[in-house]
């Protein structure tokens, strides 16, 4: 077990709310993932080396959302944090063990529809799949059925955004293999089985987080300003965005040249603002 | 393409559906129940949904033809817009459809004939002024073309109305479903074009400035009316020079009395639009110029905007009459 800083330093990039333990062993072992020290409801895992979080929600919806609400209010999760919601699911026929992304899904008893992540298609199949409240015996529909991504799609989008909220269903029963026949081993087994797939998945998911992270990232420098001088709320916002653009003007300067001479919020403002309106009369668009 | 096609239950038997979804035969097909379900709705983030955008089909009830913005015209008394899409397969880094929708979907309404029911009824209620329809204002007019095949029934219906106009809007090279027939006069094929170095950085996925231009040209030569559309203008050092290059460029070995118009407007956002885009954007020197904001509209300025406004006009009168040439100031 280890200790959560109290101010989160590591960086974290992708969250795992996964309902039950023999689901969530293997990418624990994987992801090299440890247990963390809580008197929470839910176990919590993580490895702030490589930026994965897990959290074990238990089953059903609700708890699949209150499990994802405790993970990012646990660590802290940014909003440019991947989500993925990985399980088991029936579906109405083999093969058992096949992985899928669910791009739709319909929660049975709220009759609600939600479209989660961008679709990693070149990887793997897309299915619809029906969150259900009691395990599926009749496999009557053509599409996958759980009994939590209705409740991880309700939340997780508001802690980062839609694209960025995955879910993935391996097969695990169908008319020929009913639910009943499933065994805990059987269940750790079918994810060990697609794990070079799910690393694939991760890559691609991590490179996304990358991106985003970069689009929404402030730099230390601009928060050695905020310690240094008085702001008020409005005046932050306008720094932020002088800086923004400013810094894509010109990557390779550094504040504190630029703002040698500044000794207030407005004139740190106006000194960004007037080398951009300098730069301008020689406008390059590259 | 596109890999995934979600259909409204309500259209999955409309022809065009079938068409559609025969045409994309490796795309997995979804049943949906409206479209709003799954576009435009809160976190959904525009960006990263580009990435992999999904064809929605979906049925459009109202609000088929809609007044086009005051400043948006080419000479016609009254001018009027519709969208049988909503969003395009190009990425253009000014395009004020990043800011418009959150989502990057393609929708496309199926129900073409809805849309021809409502233009004749708006020309039959207008028979004393004229009048210019603009397709092409929320998507691409043509880029969709072979998936959709909107553009063609448009030409084929607006033949019978030789006295509007309809616009055709785009910077696809796909010009088949043009040439294939004969030209009416009515219908204008109008390209949007900026310098080529300005495209190259800007223009994301679509077809390059010199193939757009041999394309229209060769539409002319096919005996097809066609706009020049410079819009947005974009400012950058170096701009009089290479708007004037660009010029050149077209006008070269092009049959004039084919122009039909010319229109050139400035960039321009509304306030929240612009800062959603550059918000998605941050590290594009499009949008870290000082822009000027004022009255609710980001713009470079009133200096620049009359700057480049005045050489366009001059240098546009080189080549073709003043009254070809429209300022657009939406």
């Amino acid at each position: 077990m280890i200790e959560l800083p109290t101010r989160p330093s590591f960086d974290l990039k992708v969250c795992w709310v996964i309902a039950l333990e023999p689901e969530a062993r293997p990418i624990i072992d994987e992801l090299d993932l440890r247990r963390y020290a809580n008197k929470l409801n839910f176990p919590v895992y993580f490895n702030p080396e490589n930026g994965h979080a897990l959290v074990i929600s238990g089953i059903g919806p609700a708890k699949a959302a209150a499990a994802a609400t405790c993970l990012k209010m646990l660590l802290n999760v940014e909003s440019y944090v991947g989500w993925i919601n990985l399980g088991i699911a029936g579906f109405y026929s083999q093969p058992i063990g096949k992985l899928y992304q669910a791009i739709k899904v319909y929660d049975t008893a709220g009759k609600k529809s939600y479209f989660p992540g961008v679709r990693l298609s070149k990887i793997l199949k897309c299915q619809t799949l029906h969150t259900v409240s009691q395990p599926e015996m009749a496999y009557l529909e053509t599409v996958l059925f759980d009994m939590e991504a209705s409740g991880f799609c309700e939340m997780a989008p508001t802690f980062s955004c839609n694209e960025l909220v995955f879910v993935l269903k391996i097969v695990s029963d169908t008319p020929d293999h009913p639910v009943r026949l499933v065994s805990k081993e059987t269940i750790s087994q079918l994810i060990y089985q697609n794990m070079e797939k799910l690393k694939e998945i991760i890559l691609v998911i991590e490179k996304l987080v990358k991106e985003e992270k970069k689009r929404l990232f402030i730099s230390e420098e601009v928060f050695r300003y905020f310690d240094t001088f008085h702001f008020t709320q409005s005046n932050r916002h306008r720094f932020l965005q002088a800086y923004r653009k400013w810094k894509s003007a010109f990557p390779s300067r550094k504040l504190t040249s630029t703002l040698a001479g500044g000794n207030s919020a407005s004139e740190l403002i106006s000194s960004l603002e007037n080398e951009l309106l300098i730069a301008s009369k020689n406008w390059k668009l590259s | 393409m596109i890999d995934s096609i979600f259909v409204e239950r309500d259209v999955l038997d409309h022809p065009v559906s079938q068409k559609v979804i025969n045409r994309l035969k490796n795309a997995d097909v979804f049943e949906i129940e409206r479209y709003q379900e799954m576009f435009n709705r809160r976190q959904q983030n525009f960006r990263i949904q580009k990435q992999n955008p999904a064809l929605i089909l979906a049925k459009k009830y109202d609000n088929f033809v809609l007044p086009a913005p005051s400043g948006f015209g080419i000479d016609a008394q009254k001018n009027y817009y519709f969208s049988h899409m909503y969003n395009c397969i190009y990425d253009c880094r000014y395009c004020f459809l990043q800011g418009m929708y959150s989502s990057a979907n393609y929708v496309l309404f199926v129900n073409y004939e809805d849309f021809f029911k409502e233009i004749t009824d708006v020309i039959a209620e207008n028979t004393n002024d004229s009048i210019t329809f603009f397709s092409g204002y929320d998507c691409d007019s043509l880029a969709f073309e072979k998936i959709t095949g909107f553009a063609e029934q448009a030409v084929e219906f607006f033949s019978n109305f030789n006295s509007v106009e309809l616009e055709l809007r785009t910077k696809s090279i796909v010009s088949d479903t043009l040439l294939k027939r004969s030209p009416i006069s009515n219908c204008i094929v109008a390209y949007s074009l900026s310098p080529s170095n300005v495209a190259s950085i800007l223009d994301h996925k679509a077809p390059s400035v010199e193939r757009r231009i041999n394309a229209l040209k060769l539409l002319a030569k096919n005996g097809w009316p066609v706009g020049l559309r410079f819009d947005p203008l974009i400012y950058c050092s170096d701009w009089k020079k290479i708007y004037s290059e660009l010029f050149c460029q077209i006008f070269s070995d092009i049959n004039v009395a084919r122009v039909h118009s010319v229109s050139h407007g400035p960039l321009r956002y509304p306030k929240d639009m612009y800062k959603k885009i550059s918000s998605l954007y941050p590290d594009d020197k499009l949008f870290s110029f000082p822009m000027e904001a004022k009255d609710g509209i980001v713009s470079y300025g009133k200096e620049i905007e009359e700057e480049m406004s005045l050489f366009l006009q001059s240098e546009l009168e080189k080549y073709t009459t003043k009254n070809k040439i429209f300022r657009c100031l939406v």
